[in-house]
């Protein structure tokens, strides 16, 4: 699956082309230091939305950065774990826990997004964590939460342009 | 998603337990955690293939590897 390159991308490789080159003095040099300036602060302030995007669905993040490859894979797989996850009954941590573990496993849960939401209605019957299917589960949850944050990051990269690839 | 969901539909019993072998439930988080790194780290098509592919027979590996490691444990 071959991605198309995104505006990022280009912006990135403009913006060094001008910082690499030796500074002549003129109203040139200037004007494309100013507008350097401008594209990297745009950049700085639109990277957290696309980050947020990234953990609400995940793959959104990519998608607005035309990544439509990497997109599709991270909805793909933070989807399929969760969802394997609900369906073999694993334990959804809720926000409020007694203790640094239900803590920890309530930040992994959310981290998958809306998949987080989808919890009460793909699995109805509730969690059943006394069988190893149902332990499996909560595993295959929290990592989906995992793959996810992994998938914000790479996007808050990717759209400040520290991420070429 | 869809395959997994119907796999583990079709693998359920009638109260909704999934009957799902230990073997089974770790190939399906090898695969989907294989083609998410090989997503997040490399660019082409053909390298991701690669690299999932190798991540992937590599989880496997490890796996039964440590399982007869801990064989004569269970006894």
């Amino acid at each position: 699956m071959s991605e198309v390159p995104g505006g990022s991308q280009k912006d990135t490789l403009n913006d060094s082309t001008v910082n690499d080159l030796p500074g002549p003095s003129g109203a040139g040099a200037s004007s494309n230091s100013v507008r350097s300036h401008e594209s990297v602060t745009k950049r700085v302030m639109l990277a957290p939305f696309f980050a947020i995007a990234a953990w609400i669905v995940p793959g959104l993040g990519h998608l607005a950065l035309k990544r439509w490859g990497r997109a599709l894979i991270f909805f793909a797989c933070v989807g399929g774990l969760a969802i394997t996850g609900y369906l073999l009954r694993g334990n959804v941590f809720p926000p409020h826990s007694v203790d640094l573990f239900g803590t920890l496993g309530f930040l992994a849960d959310a981290s998958t997004g809306i998949f987080y939401v989808l919890a009460k209605f793909c699995e109805r019957a509730g969690p059943d964590v006394s069988r190893a299917a149902g332990d499996y589960g909560t595993r295959f949850i929290a990592a989906a939460g995992i793959v996810n944050l992994l998938s914000v990051f790479d996007a808050y990269e990717i759209a400040l342009g520290r991420r070429t690839m | 998603m869809t395959a997994s969901w119907i796999a583990l539909e079709l693998v359920s019993d009638s109260q909704g337990h999934a009957r799902i072998s230990h073997f089974f439930a770790m190939s399906l988080f090898a695969l989907f955690v294989s083609v998410a790194l090989a997503g997040l780290t490399k660019r082409t098509a053909q390298e991701r293939i690669k690299y999932a592919a190798s991540c992937f027979l590599k989880f496997l590996a490890v796996a039964i590897a440590i399982g007869w490691l801990m064989f004569p444990f269970s006894h």
